[in-house]
């Protein structure tokens, strides 16, 4: 039953992402994977592929985003958010070593030309998107080598340059071109490009510096914070002085000043706020201070001193706070008279950058920035814009206006509709339940000490973490906003017991003129079988079973034809569906289950043994016998059959007496009761046994079960909770083996309401809800589903 | 599975079952089928 409360709630982790990951479905897929004793490899190549739906460098992000998801996390209330960021970064590093490739969603190519410029995370992204739908995209990279500012404003130890290689490299992989040292505007005009493509986007990133405006500044050692780190990027051994002053609080600010400390510089940050106000990641700013940086808070720049036209020092302002500015922030204001004095043999100016855009104007405002739409719609002839160029902001968020601009570019030239923006209402604290959840330590990458750092001073500071650390993470997760599932009796559940038992059980062996006559029915009703596995020897049967039947042909050599009609009309109609509603053996395998102390589970190979059940024991063994060995052995006859006959013994018509004497009862007959015991203590611990591994009548319907009209299916919409698998009796993940062979149709999943019942006609299968979405694969939104959920932010 | 392949699919199965029914009735099968077991 589902606790209809809780579905289609938002996660705070997706909500918050910058670029909507499905982060729940993620810790779903890895946390249940030892529990569905699904490959744990599978279950992370899965994870990458839900990631990369929204975000084709976790590698990159799982290193460099502030993670403001674990931050929003529904866990930190109860110590500790889930380390999100540590996980994206191990599905990253997986599949670069196990050397995963993205795949396109569609086979179709698309005529149109799209020239992207810039290779950094906006450009990246869109044309990774953009290549998976089928498009033939170049891009145009001014630098030597792809990667913008992940690879020149990024440093080596924060972010090694064979991570960004491999997930470039694989972006690449999908058809794109890259065409490196092209500057557009220089070696090639933005014109030229807009005659050969029929699209542009543009990504060329924020990548030049802002000036102090303040004397002194246009000495040769004073520079800007991004070249500083385009050019160490290149040449380790440049020495940039003994001692280094940095000018700014942001990132860029904190990168520069920790690569010139390893440089062999004395390093000072001067920020004219606070560290409340400091705009770099919190944990940059904490391990800058531990590695040796100094930080004078509220001081800024007031002049450059030089002497023979070099910077020597730095004369500093005292600030103290005021009243909050624009931005919410408190505006520093001067403290007239306190001025300080720090020596400097470079100066790195890193308060600030702008677009770096040489192209036409007509696309910019008057501060250099490019004006577009959310969906990045310059609107200057179909060019599109993102990242940086647009507005500083995070990777994340540079990869997500890629992707936007991707699906828009794909909606204007397919003549689509872009997605409707979905809001759904975030998961809180008090909706989602705690009570069984232990709280457990957080997992997540080591560091290197200060002094390792000092040893080796490119080395990346934080670890990846391990495969048990992962999946002990993901586990940790709660998946707010989840179906909720529980074992309560539903009206579906009652009519299919109703069923099972009323029909199957009673209707099929409904000949009670035995109790009087002590003769079993011998009309025409016994020359046809019923669908399910019902014996007719049973004394109050009334038709055949269907494999007694299929013996009966076997071991007298003629072809079954009508038995093979009559079967293939049930299986091509239902598949396996007689399986869960009909079948009195499948009611009693449910019904002993139902008292189950512990589930455990089938290993798959020994779904394939009841092929060979029906091959040999219904086919072959009774072709050259003449006997129905099947039948011999067969627990729901020994249960419905013998039992009975051995107790009441009644009269069969052609015989006109006791048929068989109770003293006829042989060995036979007490391997069979033993066969049954055996099975009714494996029904009380497993699932449906015999239905997944001996059944003869359930093979045979399997191999129709997906073609046939009656099906199931899984809503785009589905959470990958997994939790759906403690709902089916046949215990399958029927996010992948819905309607598969051993599916029996039973409906029992309909209860989460990210299933639904549907006809699979042979020219398209018709839901009986209209609430999908296109297919997982053929139709993806570019983004992947989630990506219409961040109107919630 | 394309479209075209399982409506293909779907009536070549449709064929062969009603044929194997239509076969089945004509030799005379359900007629002939009597099977009966004690269960001992």
């Amino acid at each position: 039953m589902i606790d209809k409360d809780k579905l289609d709630l938002l996660a705070p982790c997706i909500a918050t992402c910058p670029q909507g990951n499905d982060i729940r479905a993620v810790m779903a897929i890895i946390s249940e994977a030892d529990r569905l004793e699904r490959p744990r490899g599978e279950a992370f190549e899965e994870a990458w592929r839900v990631l990369t739906r929204t975000n084709p460098l976790p590698a990159v992000c799982g290193r460099v985003c502030p993670h403001p998801c674990e931050t929003a996390c529904n866990l930190c209330d109860r110590g500790c958010g889930i380390a999100i960021n540590d996980i994206e970064r191990f599905l990253g590093d997986w599949a670069i070593s196990h050397e995963l490739k993205h795949t396109r969603i569609q086979a179709q190519t698309h005529p149109e030309k799209i020239a992207v410029i810039g290779s950094g995370p906006a450009g990246l992204a869109c044309a990774y998107h953009l290549a998976r739908r089928g498009y033939n995209v170049t891009i145009f990279e001014a630098q030597q080598k792809s990667g913008g500012m992940m690879r020149y404003g990024i440093p080596e130890y924060r972010l090694p340059t064979d991570i960004i290689e491999a997930e470039i490299e694989n972006i690449l992989d999908l058809g794109i071109e890259l065409r490196t040292g092209v500057e557009v505007g220089g070696d090639l005009s933005f014109v030229e490009l807009q005659s050969e493509y029929d699209v542009v986007f543009i990504g060329v990133g924020a990548q030049k510096g802002i000036k102090l405006y303040c004397r002194g500044e246009d000495a040769p050692n004073v520079t800007g914070g991004v070249e500083f780190l385009r050019r160490t990027t290149d040449d380790k051994s440049f020495h940039p002085g003994d001692r280094v002053v940095v000018v700014g609080g942001g990132d860029t600010a904190v990168d520069a000043a920790r690569v010139a400390l390893r440089l062999g510089s004395e390093v000072t940050i001067m920020y004219r706020r606070t560290r409340n106000e400091m705009p770099a990641i919190k944990e940059e700013i904490r391990e800058a201070e531990a590695e040796g940086v100094k930080i004078e808070f509220l001081s800024a720049p007031k002049e450059i001193e030089t002497r023979d036209e070099r910077a020597v020092a730095i004369i500093g302002q005292r600030m103290q706070l005021g009243e909050p500015d624009d931005s919410g922030r408190r505006r520093p204001v001067p403290i007239i008279g306190e001025e300080f004095r720090i020596d400097a043999d470079l100066v790195i100016v890193a308060v600030s950058q702008t677009a770096d855009w040489n192209g036409p104007t007509e696309v910019t405002n008057r501060r250099g920035w490019i004006e577009a739409d959310d969906w990045g719609d310059t609107g200057f002839k179909m060019t599109y814009a993102g990242g940086d160029v647009k507005g500083l902001g995070l990777v994340a968020d540079a990869v997500h206006q890629g992707t936007k601009a991707a699906e828009a570019i794909h909606a204007r030239l397919r003549g689509e509709d872009l997605p409707v923006e979905i809001k759904p209402t975030l998961v809180t604290t008090e909706q989602i339940s705690l009570a069984k959840t232990e709280p457990a330590p957080r997992h997540e990458g080591g560091k290197l000490s200060v002094k390792e750092r000092r040893e080796r001073l490119w080395a990346e500071i934080k670890s990846t973490i391990t495969v048990d650390e992962a999946v002990a993470e993901a586990d940790r997760c709660v998946k707010c906003g989840t179906t909720f599932l529980s074992k309560r009796t539903t009206p579906l559940l009652l009519l299919r017991r109703f069923t099972q038992f009323g029909i199957g059980v009673v209707l099929f062996n409904s000949y009670f003129s035995v109790f009087s006559t002590k003769t079993i029915y011998a009309g025409p009703l016994r020359n046809i079988c019923v669908p399910g596995l019902n014996c007719h020897a049973c004394p109050t049967a009334t038709m055949g079973c269907p494999i007694g039947m299929m013996q009966y042909f076997a071991a007298t050599h003629r072809f079954p034809w009508f038995l093979i009609g009559f079967l293939g009309i049930i299986g091509l109609i239902s598949g396996r569906f007689t399986c869960g509603w009909l079948c009195p053996f499948g009611f009693v395998q449910d019904m002993v289950h139902s008292f189950k102390k512990l589930n455990i589970r089938i290993p798959r190979p020994l779904y394939y043994f009841k092929y060979v059940v029906l091959v040999t024991l219904v086919f072959i063994i009774p072709y050259l016998t003449y006997e129905h060995w099947f039948s011999k052995l067969c627990p729901c006859g020994a249960l419905i059959a013998a039992i009975p006959w051995a107790i009441w013994n009644p009269v069969q018509p052609q015989f006109d007496t006791t048929a068989v004497p109770l003293d006829a009862i042989g060995s036979m007959y007490w391997i069979k009761i033993w066969i049954l015991g055996v099975f009714l203590m494996l029904f009380l611990f497993i699932k449906r046994p015999f239905c997944r591994t001996i059944c003869p009548l359930g093979a045979i319907y399997a191999l129709f079960n997906r073609i046939s009209l009656v099906s199931l299916r899984v809503k785009e919409s589905c959470t990958n909770c997994g939790r759906c698998r403690e709902l089916c009796p046949m215990d399958l993940d029927f996010r992948t083996e819905i309607n598969s062979e051993n599916c029996i149709k039973c409906f029992d999943c309909t209860q989460c309401e990210h299933v639904e019942f549907s006809w699979n006609l042979p020219w398209g299968s018709v839901a009986e809800a209209s609430r999908l979405r296109a297919p997982p694969v053929e139709g993806e939104a570019i983004g992947g589903p989630v990506t219409t959920s961040r109107g919630n932010r | 599975m394309t479209k075209k392949l399982k409506l293909v699919t779907f009536i070549v199965m449709i064929v062969v079952i009603v044929g194997s029914l239509v076969i089945g009735i004509l030799l005379g099968d359900p007629q002939g089928i009597r099977i009966e077991g004690s269960g001992l």
